[in-house]
């Protein structure tokens, strides 16, 4: 509908643009990126950008952020606030619970008491740092084994999981880096946590994967069945900020910006792509071997200079040669097949 | 479904209880707003509202189906109790101030403007709309329908919405303008060594 650059946008241009709405109100991924990359590409678009929200925040009624973060730092006070002197006047609280609500208080009392003995006998193993096993899938297949807990692992080629021999910790701890799904045996007196760079699953209920782009990118978390938590940490891992998953959400952490979205999401869109539709963002080579790969059963070997890819490109019902040719100009290599696989020079 | 978040909430996570915070606020204010078209009195309503929720966590229903609708219906009855109080106060009549009387939307963009040089300008561009191009305006942005929505709803082309629109964003435009111009710093020349990928629908 409106065939002008980007960079020659108007204020009116932005508005009327679907992709920049989306980013703005964070409601779809792949315009969330194509916005952010626009403008820190292009610095000179920022004060129409700018102004651009500031007229979306007017015609939708919204407040700025901080004007937002104020409110926010407002509501964090008044509910310590109401804590303390709750606990001064918790008596007066108490009659008017259900029979179950007071059987949980017994129960959290139970638990609070169960921690302290499992404190004390962590604080008594102090420094013997549990070992880890550690599994590295350098195949071209996904890896499935199962861990002692009868939780199972699919792990993704060019991944690795370290995980405890046995699993006799209060949580059972896996550390992941790649990609991975887990089917996990429920267990809720051991909850179940993945480490993944800057996300930290915690297992409510059953199965979910864990993607992770290393040339920098993006991880996500997709949850296929039960429910998950999944906390972001910044570099200094303290605790930021918590989100929870339902099925068929999942959540995307851009470690650049410290960005994260959750959005509705299905296995239908894995399936659309694998039947050419094929979208490469920030790809490195790994990652344009693997969904070439899987798309079209061909392997890519890279015996070019070129070791550092950032490829980007949309196809929809492309051939192989067509996107073959198309990461030759980009990267600017030359292709030779060999039987079923392609050498990149 | 077990709604995980929500019973957290209930059960205490304060994590929990900020992170639904965050990502309903903007929701709940703009409904708030267009109820009574006033920035603080909205704010203070859904403090009030937050804060009732931690409280009464023990006592609030786990298994409710559409949390936000529920807290939207909780936060309608905190702004008439408020709009109440206000009433009595400047002693109107309670009719008058009942949120029945909704404003309408070119009275809240008004209102939503703090300084009164902004409100004059805007005021002004407004009266340059036509009560279509508001209308859709006011789907589009606030309502925030998709441009194919909104097409099917009022019987009309795609390509017709779509001009409306971009002709009052035009006129709204200009007036922005105005009252931000100072803020307009000198625009670089922009490399065009890089081609970026676009997709525009």
């Amino acid at each position: 509908m409106n065939s002008k650059n980007p960079i020659d946008y108007e204020i009116h241009d932005f508005l009327i643009d679907d992709s920049f709405i989306n980013y703005y109100f964070k409601k779809n991924m792949d315009d969330y990126n194509l916005w952010a990359e626009t403008l820190s590409r292009n610095p000179g678009l920022k004060p129409k950008a700018d102004q651009a929200v500031e007229l979306l925040q007017m015609l939708s009624l919204s407040i700025p952020d901080d004007e937002f973060r104020k409110e926010l730092q407002k509501l964090e006070e008044s509910i310590s606030k109401a804590d303390h002197s709750k606990r001064i006047g918790d008596l007066d609280i108490l009659p008017r619970r259900t029979n179950r609500r007071r059987k949980l208080t017994y129960f959290l009392v139970a638990a609070s008491i169960l921690i302290i003995g499992i404190g004390y006998v962590v604080f008594k193993d102090w420094g013997k740092k549990p070992s880890l096993l550690s599994v590295t899938n350098n195949n071209e297949k996904p890896l499935e084994f199962e861990l002692t807990d009868g939780t199972s692992v699919k792990l993704e080629p060019h991944s690795s999981l370290q995980y405890p021999g046995d699993f006799n910790e209060k949580e059972r701890k896996v550390y992941l880096e790649g990609e991975a799904s887990f089917h996990v045996k429920r267990d809720t007196h051991h909850p179940f946590k993945v480490f993944a760079g800057d996300l930290v699953a915690t297992v409510l209920g059953t199965i979910f994967k864990i993607e992770k782009n290393p040339a920098d990118s993006t991880e996500s978390i997709e949850l296929l069945s039960g429910s998950l938590k999944v906390d972001v940490n910044d570099a200094e891992n303290v605790q930021r900020r918590t989100i929870y998953l339902k099925p068929k959400e999942r959540i995307i952490y851009k470690h650049s910006t410290g960005d994260f979205f959750k959005e509705t999401w299905s296995r239908d869109t894995l399936v659309n792509r694998t039947a050419n539709d094929l979208v490469f963002k920030n790809a490195d080579f790994a990652t344009v071997a693997r969904k070439i790969k899987e798309v079209y059963g061909i392997t890519l070997i890279n015996q070019s200079r070129k070791k550092n890819w950032n490829y980007n490109a949309e196809f929809s019902n492309a051939e192989f040669k067509e996107v073959l040719e198309n990461i030759c100009i980009t990267e600017g290599i030359r292709s030779f097949t060999e039987k079923d696989s392609v050498v990149l020079r | 479904m077990e709604n995980s978040q929500w019973l957290s909430i209930l059960e205490g996570d304060k994590e929990a209880f900020l992170a639904f915070y965050r990502e309903h606020y903007q929701r709940l204010y703009s409904y708030c707003f267009s109820l009574c078209g006033n920035k603080e009195l909205t704010k203070d309503c859904i403090q009030e509202l937050f804060l009732e929720l931690w409280k009464s966590r023990h006592t609030v229903n786990p298994e409710v189906r559409n949390e936000l609708s529920y807290l939207m219906t909780w936060l309608r009855r905190i702004l008439s109790r408020q709009m109440i109080l206000i009433a009595k106060k400047n002693s109107y009549t309670p009719d008058s101030a009942s949120p029945e009387n909704e404003p309408s939307y070119e009275e809240l963009l008004i209102r939503h403007q703090d300084d009164e040089g902004k409100k004059r300008k805007l005021h002004s561009a407004l009266l340059q709309l036509t009560p279509n191009q508001l209308n859709i305006i006011k789907q589009r942005f606030f309502e925030k329908k998709s441009f194919q929505e909104i097409a099917e709803e009022n019987g009309l082309a795609r390509q017709t919405v779509y001009n409306v629109v971009y002709k009052a964003l035009i006129i709204l435009k200009q007036a922005f303008e105005e009252f931000t111009l100072i803020f307009l710093p000198l625009v670089l020349p922009v490399s065009i060594m890089i081609t970026p990928q676009f997709s525009i629908t």
